[in-house]
């Protein structure tokens, strides 16, 4: 799997949800996420609406957890910055640099555990919605942001191109390294430096089609009508319905929850 | 009634002349081949029909209007090309949107029933969400086609279209294309004689002129001219040209069809 789940196609509500609305919610909850960072009850609540979250999208948890596994060594090694040069008023022990003390134990396990369930919160979101749905989400919720002169259709077509041509381009490199094979290339070695250097007539063709193909796209473009997203009659559509306000209504409700929580436990985080 | 009128036009990409002195009109319901082998100029002439390319001497003007000082975006609302390869020209990650991607650019009204009907018209409604390059050649050049006829051109151009098709598929494409342009002014460019046979008439070029323009009947059977074009005669022209050295005597003909009829009927 990728770093944040791979889409896993599926009928629930999550799946179901209007593109711009998803990506809203998912931004509420994760404002939500981070106010509750910092303290013991903040933590069961995120970890209580992130379970009702992957319950809700059938997704399941364990390719997350592997995920979580696969890097655990940079997640040990954020605890043990944390746990090692945080600095402290009480440390068990201090040496030049470095400061060890239980405020950097609990800062290093603060700051894993927002790392981990900010990352399970997003692989829902890549696993419930398609990387076109997510632009398509991005694109819609950014809007407002072009009438300050944001160039935001601008910047999700390129997104959308760009997705468009992954696999184009991951074909071609699969031709290119297969044309070199049959004359012989053997793409690799046992050094990082033959590998790199082993890189180079691949890495090659596959620019130079690059280049074309976009050269190519840019005529159709233009024989299309196209003259910048200036001209362009888009239309942003959001399919408003039941559902769409009850994920609202929820993701809400968790951040207000979040805010009360941290309110009443009257916390301050470093 | 569209109309294009090339008027002794010549462009140059910095050395030489790629084209040089050419001159055609075309009006109605045409179907023309521009025919000529690798080089020959005809790639670049479409795209200085179409605006793509700055014309500097000479005048093209496409409905009447000139491409030197009309409205380019009107001029090429007019015109669709399908270019040669199909995964150079998506611009969208979902077909539906792709579809789009023409009107909304000239500001066309309905757009989603223009879409609905593009995509039904070429049997591709059913794929609208999918993504382009995952579907099959065939329904590539189709989805091609409906990018281009949700914005209702009246001169279509396909520039090597199809080519990466098979025989029945690219015969396909060209019944799909003449049913649904049955009205407009279809250009066809291509290298290969057996392609322009279709067409009511043949533009020959060669080192960016035009060295032919007349019926299949008169440029496809002329070796002299298709030779100084670099191009193979079509295929029952040269089968027939085989048995004349034989001695058979077969009457003029163009298709394999023609040719099986004149040796069933051969006394």
């Amino acid at each position: 799997m990728n770093l944040l789940g791979a889409y896993t196609p599926g009928s629930s509500s999550i799946h179901k949800l209007d593109n711009a609305v998803r990506i809203t919610d998912f931004a509420i909850l994760f404002a939500a996420f981070v106010v509750a960072s910092g303290f013991v009850w903040g933590y069961i609540l995120s970890l209580s609406v992130l379970l009702f979250v992957f319950r809700m999208a059938g997704v399941p948890i364990k390719p997350v957890a592997a995920m979580f596994w696969r890097f655990r060594v940079f997640l040990l090694t954020v605890f043990l910055m944390n746990a090692f040069f945080q600095p402290s008023e009480r440390p068990y022990f201090s040496f030049w640099i470095v400061t060890f003390s239980l405020d950097g134990v609990l800062f290093g396990l603060r700051m894993i555990m927002s790392i981990m369930l900010l990352t399970a919160l997003s692989s829902v979101l890549t696993a419930t919605a398609t990387p076109v749905e997510i632009t398509d989400g991005l694109r819609t919720v950014l809007h407002p942001l072009s009438f300050l002169k944001i160039p935001v259709d601008e910047a999700s077509s390129i997104i959308s191109i760009a997705i468009s041509f992954i696999p184009v381009l991951a074909s071609e490199g699969e031709s290119i390294i297969l044309s070199a094979r049959a004359r012989g290339a053997l793409p690799g070695g046992r050094k990082i430096k033959d590998r790199a250097l082993s890189l180079i007539p691949l890495a090659l063709p596959l620019f130079l089609s690059a280049f074309r193909r976009a050269d190519e796209l840019a005529s159709a473009m233009e024989a299309r009508g196209y003259t910048g997203e200036k001209g362009r009659k888009r239309k942003i559509r959001i399919a408003f319905g039941r559902r769409e306000s009850l994920s609202l209504v929820f993701s809400l409700l968790i951040l207000l929850g979040a805010i009360a929580l941290k309110g009443v436990f009257n916390v301050h985080t470093s | 009634m569209p109309s294009i009128s090339v008027e002794n036009i010549s462009f140059s990409y910095g050395r030489g002349d790629v084209i040089s002195s050419v001159s055609f009109c075309a009006e109605g319901a045409a179907r023309i081949a521009l025919l000529g082998s690798n080089g020959s100029g005809k790639s670049t002439l479409i795209k200085l029909i179409d605006g793509l390319l700055p014309l500097k001497r000479g005048d093209i003007k496409v409905n009447g209007c000139s491409v030197k000082d009309g409205d380019i975006r009107r001029i090429r609302e007019k015109i669709g090309i399908v270019f040669q390869d199909p995964d150079s020209q998506f611009v969208s990650p979902v077909l539906e949107e792709d579809t789009a991607f023409g009107p909304e650019n000239y500001d066309l009204p309905d757009i989603a029933e223009r879409v609905r009907k593009s995509l039904e018209l070429t049997g591709l409604y059913e794929a609208r969400k999918r993504m382009p390059q995952t579907l099959s050649g065939g329904e590539k050049e189709r989805a091609q086609l409906a990018g281009i006829l949700a914005s209702e051109p009246e001169i279509i151009m396909l520039d090597e279209s199809f080519t990466m098709l098979d025989e029945e598929g690219r015969k396909e494409m060209r019944t799909l294309v003449d049913t649904i342009w049955k009205d407009s002014m279809v250009i066809t460019i291509t290298h290969s004689a057996d392609e322009a046979i279709s067409a009511d008439r043949v533009i020959l070029l060669s080192g960016g002129r035009i060295i032919a323009d007349g019926t299949p009947e008169t440029v496809l059977t002329d070796y002299k001219l298709l030779e100084e074009a670099g191009i193979k005669a079509p295929l029952a022209v040269r089968l027939r040209k085989a048995l004349e050295e034989r001695g058979f005597k077969l009457p003029p003909l163009l298709t394999a069809e023609e040719l099986k009829e004149a040796i069933w009927n051969y006394h």
